[in-house]
């Protein structure tokens, strides 16, 4: 029984860490960026919901949308006035990790100005629990995972259905070659940030609606145990990181059965089991080189 | 020449940086005097930060309405402490270096506190942690005053007052593996045993988790009578939010400590859960503060009439941390009027004796009446925000404890009242606390 109800909480649990964790890796398949702000842009999309839902007074599931677009916004803008023209100057990708840090830090100090240290909370009916399969989910929590099953569907389908899902799987591959053969990269690159963004405020909303109540600091807090599925699922793979989500959504829950203390130890040392026995992460670069149609 | 002008600057440079960092910082000037706020601004415990701020620019009212002391005016300035210990410390350095006429602290928090503290004692400046830490219990330092409880005494207080007065002998318990609700449980286990009561369940809580549905469930398959609990605001909006969906819709009754009497854990909670149940289910341990009496009608005017812009100031009318802090720096200002002195080493040893009163002490409600008593050659008791505080010879608070709920009158649920259980000085002697 309590396996089930395990199983029932991990499955929210990972539904909301596999919008993090793909629009995280996304973006770095993409652009090699190993981006330290996501945590913030995740809280960007929570406060644009919370704009959208209580002081709009528009519906929840209208602010998750809103959530999205904010996130998407906010990143193809970072992109556009920031990785962009560091990226140009010849900054190194391991310098660009410390400017994304200072980019999290001033969006969550300028949230922070003008929100507030409190609390805040959607307008969300309080829904009834569904006894399934041994497992207790209330419909809102149904609806995260559906929202989450519907936006991976949406980018499987866009990889791999879309001229522009193929010009953004060439891309990762090889950006020099696809740059050479007539692909504008520099385009393709600023979809995959929005993209990424769009994920993220998605993630950040519904994190925040399964947490009750966010502060500015909230997508941040969330960031280390996204950036474990990204990279437990191998970074830059998106389906990886669907499945490092899954299991460390998983995981986590189920060792809350032994202790609570014991759920982020499990997720790390899985995590670090992984990459001693297969240090590129779950999904190997051959099969992912395949599954990203880099040919 | 040039050479030897460059290097004459230099050396004169560093003298002046060397003689500021070996001036002391009790040493008063002519100017206002700064009251610091140094509390975390930024990071997950910002909201202590504007708490901070807003209860010292409420004594800074209440001083200088009564003329200041000793001709000074009293002024507030923020210290970011962060929250993280290794930035705690250079942020106090420069605070201890670089303001003119510090003349007392409402910090650090307990996350700052280890690394912080022997500095501030070192420098001798007063200060007034809001900080539980039992590892202070017995400190000896005349610098430190504490008129909050520590959590050693508060675990013992909430087993006594979940055996004695709510009779509850079945419980959960459910603590953040943070080192602030840590400290609370040994002692809570202790007494709660030798009062004959025994653990469903002993949930340790990792803060800022997407989910604690199967803790809540693990205890609820426990049949607790109710769960006793600290958690920062975050982890129990999350929890009871899950509790009350995995419950039927009702909370467990439930017992937890001053940290919900804290406006941004009231808030962030009730907006999770709703006022209903909070108001229902939930009751907070906490020292004795009332919300009536003199002493609480002259906080109130501070509070409506200090004049920086504070938001949400009325979040802070029934709030026992803003209190005590308003409550202790009010006291620094008449201690050093008792003492006749700006030079901490001197009035630091009347703060205790202005909150404990020494025999034939009148007691006093505002600044100006204490002004006015002291000025008259009398010594004095302060019973102000907070009421009467005691503190032992360590300079830790020995107030007795009351249960306390929400009413839901005046400001949201934001208004407490007693629930009637009152955990003596006695009773908490008898259960082994301090």
């Amino acid at each position: 029984m309590e396996l089930n109800l395990a199983l029932g909480f991990g499955l929210v649990t990972a539904s909301i860490l596999a919008l993090g964790a793909v629009g995280f890796t996304l973006q770095f398949g993409i652009t090699n960026i190993f981006n330290l702000s996501f945590g913030q842009v995740m809280t960007v999309g929570m406060f644009a919901a919370y704009l959208i839902n209580v002081q709009g007074g528009q519906s929840l599931w209208v602010g998750v949308l809103g959530g999205a677009l904010a996130g998407a916004v906010v990143s193809g803008f970072l992109n556009k006035t920031v990785f962009m023209p560091f990226l140009r100057r010849g900054v190194s990708l391991d310098g660009i990790i410390i400017v994304s840090l200072a980019v999290g830090l001033v969006l969550e100090n300028v949230m922070l100005a003008f929100a507030g240290p409190s609390f805040k909370a959607y307008n969300q009916p309080r829904t009834h629990s569904i006894h399934v399969l041994g497992m207790i989910l209330t419909v809102q929590q149904l609806l995260i995972i559906g929202i989450s099953v519907a936006a991976l569907v949406g980018l499987h389908l866009l990889l791999r259905q879309t001229r522009l899902g193929k010009a953004m799987r060439a891309t990762a591959a090889n950006a020099g070659l696809a740059r050479t053969s007539g692909i504008a990269t520099d385009r393709v690159t600023m979809i995959a940030w929005c993209l990424s963004g769009a994920l993220c405020g998605a993630a950040g909303v519904t994190f925040a609606l399964n947490l009750a109540t966010f502060d500015t600091t909230t997508g941040s807090s969330l960031l280390l145990v996204v950036i474990a599925a990204a990279v437990f699922g191998g970074v830059g793979q998106p389906y990886g990181a669907m499945l490092g989500a899954l299991v460390i959504g998983l995981a986590t829950e189920f060792a809350a059965l032994v202790s609570p203390n014991l759920k982020e130890v499990i997720a790390f040392a899985i995590l670090v089991v992984m990459l001693l026995v297969r240090p590129d992460g779950l999904i190997p670069s051959a099969a992912t080189k395949e599954t990203m149609g880099a040919r | 020449m040039r050479t030897r002008r460059l290097l004459a600057g230099a050396v004169a440079l560093l003298a002046v940086v060397i003689a500021g960092c070996g001036s002391s910082s009790s040493e008063i000037g002519s100017g206002a005097l700064v009251m610091a706020s140094y509390q975390p601004y930024t990071g997950p415990d910002a909201a202590y930060g504007p708490e901070g701020t807003a209860l010292c620019s409420f004594a800074a009212y209440e001083i200088n309405s009564g003329g200041g002391v000793m001709g000074h005016k009293f002024q507030c300035e923020a210290f970011d402490s962060t929250g993280d210990p290794a930035d705690a410390l250079p942020v106090a350095n420069r605070m201890l270096a670089n303001t003119t006429n510090l003349i007392m602290v409402y910090g650090p928090t307990q996350s700052a506190q280890r690394a912080v503290e022997p500095v501030l004692n070192q420098e001798k400046i007063v200060h007034f942690p809001d900080s539980g830490d039992p590892a202070y219990d017995h400190q000896t330092s005349p610098y430190f005053i504490r008129n909050g409880p520590s959590d050693s005494l508060a675990g013992t207080a909430i087993a006594a007052y979940t055996a004695n007065h709510a009779g509850y002998k079945h419980v959960a318990i459910a603590f953040t593996n943070e080192e602030a609700a840590q400290t609370v449980v040994p002692a809570l286990k202790e007494t709660f045993a030798k009062l004959g009561g025994t653990f469903t369940s002993e949930q340790t809580l990792a803060p800022g988790q997407t989910s604690y549905r199967t803790e809540i469930s693990h205890i609820l398959a426990s049949h607790p009578e109710a769960i006793v609990t600290e958690m920062d605001p975050q982890t129990a909006a999350t929890f009871f939010s899950e509790e009350l969906e995995l419950n039927g819709g009702e909370l467990l009754p439930t017992i937890t400590t001053s940290a919900a009497l804290d406006s941004n854990w009231v808030g962030g909670v009730a907006k999770a859960i709703g006022p209903e149940q909070f108001m229902q289910k939930i009751v907070a341990v906490a020292s004795n503060t009332p919300t009536e009496g003199p002493g609480y009608e002259e906080y109130l005017q501070a509070l409506k009439k200090a004049p920086n812009n504070i938001p949400e100031r009325e979040n802070y009318a029934a709030d026992p941390y803003a209190q005590l802090g308003y409550d202790g720096l009010v006291c620094g200002a008449l201690a050093m009027l008792e003492a006749n002195s700006l030079e901490s080493e001197k009035w630091a040893p009347y703060v205790p004796k202005v909150i404990n009163g020494e025999k034939g002490a009148i007691v006093v409600h505002t600044f100006p009446e204490g002004k006015k008593a002291i000025e008259a050659g009398k010594t004095v008791r302060w019973s102000g925000a907070a009421g009467l505080v005691t503190l032992n010879k360590y300079n830790n608070s020995s107030t007795p404890f009351t249960g306390y709920k929400w009413n839901g009158k005046g400001n949201g649920v934001a208004s407490l009242e007693p629930t009637g259980g009152e955990v003596s000085s006695k009773e908490l002697e008898e259960a082994g606390g301090a």
